[in-house]
């Protein structure tokens, strides 16, 4: 089911309402009540599938224990190796098989040898990629005495199952979440409130923004051989907000609805695009996967101790492993290798960490030298897209490519009319909105506190008007492919 | 909790009166708008084959009401609508291959045409009937009714009518996508087959003929020149299903089957450009008059 669907629109109100009318009395009730729910919601996309969370389920619920009670070092590394495999396993079959195959062909047809091995048809299960890091940290965590695996079955099929960040995170730890399945929620009508607030700017960020810039950002990427650098560039600019709009779009109905439900999920996007360098880029965007390869691919390397080129060999590898994470194509990986060239420089001059603090943080606007890095920040980050948009390396480093060579005989593929002036004044309104609460959670986190009523009324009611407007088109979320 | 929802209510109750006010004034503006049209004795109806081959201006009074991806259903509606305010003396429909290729049936249905199709025909729609004609039709009810709320609901709108098209042109020559317009008239994206012709829309290209001829109005079916790089990929079963039709209706049609224009007169490779079409314009106001 798509949050951004009719379908969901009737789900949401009617879970919510059975939940604390009905379920809400006992913890239990709660879990199966929300883990039935979220199967319905997975199912609603493709139901053959859930066995496939059932698998992941069982399998960790019973490894969780077995390693709490066992004590030999042995056992304990083959129980955790079974867990990585059974749920890395799962995820490499469906979605890396055909990458690898296909590259193994490649790789014999250039040494002169062809060989005849079909690719797998296969449908990638939506957010496969999510819910296998959510359960592996669970294991991982256990194995590493950092949590106590739990007894209570109903609590860990909610916790893995739980429908608003299933199929696109944030990726959830145990450590963070599972409790919170432990305990009964009550409703809060401040945490509900701001949940419905979240709710609303991430509909906006995916149903107005990026389905918009979707439109623009796909005319040019699919007929980039006849665009101008102008076209080009703006092709790049938009997929740009495409993607922000669409993830951290995502993320905001995810965390919101999530609130709705009386549990607290981690800030996913904290305003990446108001970054001063690529280092605080990355601690902005997609917080709870690099924090997952942080603390489970990152720091078992080493980190950042050790020499210098064991440090650029872990960030090396983290940004590959990222970059892989997002898709079996070779255009992931070298986004994932581009954006460790933006990094390393800052790592080898330490100034990684220069930029901890939100931009601007006692003024209204930036000073020369922030913009500036902000600016020079989204450009680079621009560049890094178009590789994560191309269908292939050819086409991407073909799109570069033209972007330098100044095909300026060539037309931008866009026209000035009524609608591109629409979306480019909805990205101003976007940025305006997001900069003026880019200290808080969520763009519209504390309005009532810091907005005058009637220009609040008045933005709700805007906002949701312009959702009105531009829905229906039901366009799918990115992410869910990873 | 109850504090929670009396919020939401009040906040929905504001948004449900702006959508109420702004639905009473557009039902109101869309069912008193008059359709204001050219009273000519010509008309021509059908999809963006006849809106850009026939130029009306060539036509001592003619009016080319024409709209791209137009299927026999709509066109009767439109007739219909056109004969409460007037009676023509001639009627010209397109009558191409792809009219009668099953490719016709997906447009209340397939989300990339159905909204466009709603927002043209909610005013002169007949659904009632073409359910009861072929209870088997596929109409997009979702996506149908989203479209009437959002259409209605959203803001004051001054204009309501959408089904009157008109002649509209180009010297562009680019006859390059004869394959991209050839399997989207005549193969389905989900089977890769090739589609069956429309029994629907045969049956309303009928009932536009029996209208016709009731209301003494000379309806004309005519083939638009396709190039030739098109035809050659309209499948065999199409092209002799449309030759039986065109001798079942022989005592309307202008066979234009002799035409083949050089490349330098199409604007693509299943339309002309603005040349082909004063030269066939011309030459079908000549074979009109000759069989007067």
């Amino acid at each position: 089911m798509l949050f951004n669907s009719i379908d969901f629109a009737i789900f949401l109100p009617l879970t919510f309402i059975l939940f604390w009318t009905l379920f809400y009395k006992k913890t239990i009730l709660q879990n199966v009540f929300l883990t039935t729910v979220s199967f319905i919601f997975y199912g609603w996309w493709d139901w053959r599938f859930l066995s496939l969370i059932t698998i992941s389920i069982i399998v960790d619920y019973l490894i969780g224990i077995l390693l709490n009670n066992r004590k030999g070092k042995l056992i304990r590394k083959i129980l955790l190796a079974t867990s990585i495999g059974v749920n890395l396993g799962l995820l490499a079959y469906f979605k890396y098989a055909n990458f690898f195959i296909d590259n193994f062909i490649d790789a014999f047809s250039l040494l002169g040898k062809s060989i005849d091995i079909q690719s797998i048809n296969l449908i990638l299960p939506v957010g496969i990629s999510f819910y296998t890091f959510q359960t592996l940290s669970y294991t991982i965590d256990v194995y590493n005495k950092k949590i106590n695996a739990t007894n209570n079955f109903f609590a860990f099929t909610a916790f893995v199952s739980f429908f608003p960040q299933l199929v696109a995170g944030p990726i959830e730890r145990a450590k963070n979440l599972l409790p919170q399945f432990l305990q009964t929620r009550r409703f809060n009508f401040n945490t509900s409130r701001d949940g419905l607030q979240q709710i609303l700017w991430g509909m906006f960020k995916k149903i107005v923004i990026a389905d918009n810039c979707a439109y623009y950002a796909n005319t040019i990427f699919n007929n980039y051989t006849e665009a101008s650098s102008v076209g080009l560039i703006i092709g790049a600019i938009f997929f740009t907000f495409q993607i922000y709009g669409d993830f951290s779009g995502y993320s905001d109905i995810a965390i919101g609805t999530a609130k709705l439900f009386g549990f607290k999920l981690k800030q996913n996007f904290a305003f990446p695009y108001f970054s001063r360098d690529i280092a605080e880029f990355w601690r902005r965007w997609h917080i709870s996967l690099s924090s997952w390869f942080k603390d489970y691919v990152y720091i078992p390397l080493g980190g950042s101790k050790g020499s210098v080129f064991k440090k650029i060999r872990n960030v090396f590898i983290i940004f590959l492993v990222s970059g892989f994470w997002h898709g079996a194509n070779w255009t992931f990986i070298f986004w994932g290798i581009l954006n460790a060239i933006y990094f390393i420089p800052l790592m080898i001059l330490k100034r990684n960490r220069h930029n901890t603090e939100v931009i601007a943080k006692y003024q209204n606007m930036p000073n020369i030298k922030e913009f500036l890095n902000m600016i020079t920040t989204f450009s680079l980050t621009v560049l890094a897209w178009i590789l994560f948009r191309s269908k292939n390396m050819y086409e991407a480093t073909d799109y570069i490519y033209n972007i330098f060579i100044f095909p300026l005989a060539k037309p931008t593929l866009i026209s000035i009319d009524i609608k591109l002036i629409a979306i480019t004044c909805l990205i101003i309104f976007l940025i305006i909105i997001e900069w003026n609460g880019r200290a808080f959670e969520h763009a519209l986190k504390d309005i009532n506190k810091r907005w005058n009523k009637w220009i609040r009324i008045t933005t709700y009611y805007t906002i949701v008007m312009l959702i009105l407007y531009y829905f229906g088109k039901e366009e799918e979320f990115i992410y869910f492919q990873f | 909790m109850k504090r929670f929802i009396k919020k939401i209510f009040y906040y929905l109750l504001g948004l449900m009166i702006l959508l109420l006010t702004n639905l009473t004034f557009n039902i109101i503006k869309s069912n008193s708008e008059e359709l204001k049209i050219k009273k000519s004795s010509v008309v021509i109806i059908g999809d963006s084959h006849p809106l850009k081959a026939i130029d009306p201006n060539l036509f001592i009074n003619a009016n080319n009401i024409c709209q791209g991806a137009e299927n026999y259903i709509i066109s009767y509606w439109k007739l219909k609508k056109i004969l409460s305010l007037y009676t023509p003396d001639t009627i010209i429909i397109g009558f191409s291959n792809h009219n009668i290729s099953e490719f016709n049936d997906i447009k209340f249905y397939e989300k990339k045409y159905a909204s466009t199709m709603f927002k043209r025909v909610f005013l002169i729609q007949d659904f009632k009937s073409l359910k009861k004609l072929n209870n088997n039709f596929k109409i997009n009810k979702k996506e149908y009714y989203t479209f009437i709320l959002k259409y209605f609901c959203l803001y004051p709108k001054f204009n309501h009518i959408h089904f009157i098209g008109t002649y509209e042109n180009s010297k562009i020559s680019e006859i390059t996508n004869a394959e991209e317009r050839a399997n989207r008239h005549f193969y389905n994206d989900d089977t890769d087959l090739s589609y069956d012709f429309s029994k629907t829309n045969i049956s309303y290209l009928d009932s536009i003929i029996f209208t016709c001829k009731k209301n003494n109005i000379v309806p004309i079916l005519v083939q638009a020149p396709v190039h030739k790089s098109y035809y050659n990929l309209i499948p065999e079963k199409n092209k002799n299903k449309y030759e039986f039709l065109k001798e079942k209706y022989s005592n309307y049609l202008i066979n234009f089957d002799e035409i083949n224009y050089p490349d330098s007169l199409f604007y693509d490779s299943d339309h002309l450009n603005e040349y082909g079409a004063k030269l066939f314009t011309k030459k079908l106001i000549n074979t009109m008059n000759k069989n007067k």
